[in-house]
């Protein structure tokens, strides 16, 4: 099993976001986070990455069978996390490429080989840059510093492909994306998908899902999946609304 | 211990006044003010008496350093272009540049540039230290840049302290004169000779930069850290010339910089940047006065700080536009970041305008590192610590990547980042 979420629960400044989630990623399989605003999509993701503004207070997340609420943010990313940011932050000062020589270097370290030099880095750089369409002067820009929505988004795959994580979490990508940006993200990542490589794609939108077919879809509803299915679900969620759930929930409840 | 000016007067006393009589004024101006203390406005948060309470040393004593190999540390590309100050002593001049002359002069040296300009613009009657320095120092160290002389290479200038078991009184005193349509880079080192000798430095330096002139200082201060640095700088800017200066603070205990321009030709313009970052308990001062006394002139400054552990920085912006100096363009920005949960900060600007038609800006801000660029850096692998240095580096970066020379600019990266992986950056 790559990734086992059991009874999460987690808080932010003492409000319970998420309220006992459970969920099972195996490796090459995609999943699909669906869910209305504030059901806790996002603190999911965040919650996987580690983001220290979330408390955990109950429940477990292994990620290949290791515990992960104990390590920090980056020693995730070393073990083969990636979230590709809702909003990517700008970082002034610092370009695209040393940003990511050094993210590229810091895992390579942590897995005991020898940094990149800065021959080969170009070549990798070079390789992955095309998966997304992202030009040279991009790369020595300031991280994200003035960059469009869509080049945001763009420029999270291709750190993603950069850094070739296990598991790679995807939030919100399309927020903010025209159709044709759109198409480059998801063809950026469906260039990605491979046997041991899993995706959560967390999204509001089945729109997403037509270009990322996934292989499972679940609902996320105040805190919790409330159910489960294909990517049938999805286009079942696209034409019914999210009040289907809401009202199919209170019955049940 | 007891501070008193009278041990500088009865040094001064034995001194004969190498530099003539202007020396006599000085001495009389200091005994008059004293070493200025907190209650002082420009002092209020900066106590400087400390760095005064040491029985000092005044003579030059053998050294049993190789300032060669000191130099080899430094981003001096050669043996050629570099001066070397000892102890506010002239002691070495590589050959320079054609149209660069540098000179050690006092009373017995005749140079009519010197007699024109010497002693011009550091104000003796309101700055007790400039008083201090002009009664205290024994040579006065011209560079001369000739009128029509466009220098490729930097003039490096390396001001070497040292200290035996006893504390060093230093007076360094400077003059910068950049003839008409001159054009020059100085990079200004200063550094101790060895880790341990405990030394207070006084520089003054003064600096006019006739029409259409160009100067540029790059000033790296990396003295030891029982180093005392108290370095005031007086300019006058002549039509159309141009002064740029970039303080980068990396060493001393106590460093304080007082940097005047008087802003005197239409069209010239000013361009200070500074960077501090100062950890353990250092203090650092940035005081800063701009002088807008006739029409059309710009100034500029970017200062930004980085105070680690139980360090304070102070930042104090003052600018003034005359009745006269219509259009003017002033601008000024401070940024710190305090890193440490004792650091602390004080920014201050002033503004005092009395001219209509002027545009000034000015804004200071204090903050910790972003979390949201940290937790960022992180997810992507990047360790706290490095996190941390990297977007301190980026933050630097607005004042770094305003200098001139490539390779001193590798160093400056070199030497931040190497300061930043020794501090631990995560408290």
């Amino acid at each position: 099993m790559m990734l086992e979420i059991r009874n999460l629960h987690a808080l932010i400044e003492g409000r319970e976001i998420l309220k006992g989630l459970g969920l099972t990623v195996k490796p090459g399989e995609v999943h699909a986070i669906m869910g209305p605003n504030g059901s806790g999509k996002s603190t999911l993701a965040s919650v996987i990455a580690g983001r220290e503004n979330y408390e955990v207070t109950e429940g477990e997340i292994l990620f290949n069978n290791e515990n992960l609420l104990e390590l920090a943010p980056e020693e995730r990313a070393q073990k083969g996390i990636f979230l590709a940011f809702q909003y990517p932050v700008e970082i002034p000062g610092i370009s695209n490429a040393t940003f990511l020589k050094e993210a590229v270097n810091s895992i390579r370290k942590a897995k005991g080989e020898k940094p990149m030099d800065s021959k080969h880095f170009l070549q990798l750089m070079q390789e992955k840059m095309k998966l997304v369409n992202i030009d040279k002067t991009m790369t020595q820009r300031s991280v994200n510093e003035g960059f469009s929505g869509g080049e945001k988004k763009r420029n999270e795959i291709f750190q993603m492909a950069m850094l070739d994580p296990r598991l790679c979490i995807l939030d919100e990508t399309d927020s903010g994306l025209d159709i044709d940006a759109l198409r480059i993200v998801a063809n950026g990542v469906n260039a990605m998908r491979s046997k041991d490589r899993s995706f959560l794609v967390v999204t509001h939108y089945q729109r997403l899902l037509d270009y990322i077919v996934p292989d499972f879809v679940h609902v996320l509803y105040e805190g919790k999946i409330v159910k489960s299915g294909t990517k049938e679900l999805a286009l079942e969620l696209e034409e019914k609304g999210y009040d289907w759930i809401k009202s199919h929930e209170t019955v049940s409840q | 211990m007891e501070v008193s000016p009278e041990i500088f007067v009865e040094q001064f006393k034995k001194a004969g006044n190498p530099l003539g009589k202007i020396q006599q004024e000085a001495i009389e101006s200091f005994k008059k003010a004293g070493i200025p203390h907190v209650k002082l406005e420009e002092f209020r948060h900066t106590n400087i008496v400390p760095a005064f309470a040491k029985n000092f040393s005044f003579e030059q004593k053998e050294h049993t350093y190789s300032a060669e190999s000191l130099i080899k540390k430094l981003p001096v590309s050669s043996i050629e272009n570099t001066v070397i100050i000892e102890n506010g002593e002239l002691s070495k001049v590589l050959p320079t540049a054609s149209g660069i002359e540098v000179v050690s002069l006092n009373k017995n040296t005749s140079h009519q540039q010197f007699e024109k300009h010497f002693s011009k613009y550091a104000d003796l009657k309101s700055d007790s230290l400039a008083a201090l320095n002009t009664a205290m120092a024994k040579s006065c160290i011209l560079v001369g840049i000739a009128a029509n002389q466009q220098v490729e290479k930097p003039l490096n200038i390396v001001l070497i302290s040292s200290a035996t078991d006893q504390a060093s009184f230093i007076p360094v005193r400077l003059l910068f004169l950049a003839d008409k349509n001159s054009s020059t880079l100085v990079h200004l080192f200063q550094i101790s000779a060895s880790e341990n000798g405990e030394t207070l430095t006084s520089i003054v330096t003064e600096a006019f930069t006739d029409e259409n002139a160009r100067l540029e200082v790059e000033y790296i201060q990396q003295e030891n850290n029982k180093s005392n640095t108290l370095s005031n700088t007086y300019v006058e800017s002549a039509a159309n010339s141009f002064f740029k200066i970039h303080t980068i603070t990396l060493g001393g205990v106590l460093v304080r910089n007082k940097l005047r321009i008087r802003l005197n030709g239409q069209g010239s313009e000013a361009y200070f940047n500074g960077l501090y970052l100062p950890d353990d308990r250092m203090h650092v001062d940035n005081y800063t006065n701009v002088i807008h006394a006739v029409p059309n002139c710009t100034s500029n400054q970017t200062y930004r700080g980085v105070i680690s552990d139980e360090a304070h920085g102070v930042f104090c912006g003052r600018i003034v536009v005359e009745q006269d100096a219509q259009k003017t363009q002033a601008y000024q920005s401070n940024k710190n970041i305090l890193v440490g949960n004792h650091a602390m900060v004080n920014s201050k600007p002033q503004l005092e305008i009395y001219a209509d038609d002027v545009k000034c800006t000015h804004g200071a801000t204090t903050g910790r590192l972003d979390s949201n660029a940290l937790f960022y850096l992180r997810a992507r692998g990047i360790n706290e610590q490095r996190a941390r240095a990297l977007l301190i580096t980026a933050f630097a970066s607005d004042v770094l990547q305003q200098t001139t020379d490539p390779a001193l600019h590798q160093f400056l990266i070199e030497q931040i980042t190497l300061k930043l992986s020794v501090n631990n950056l995560c408290k």
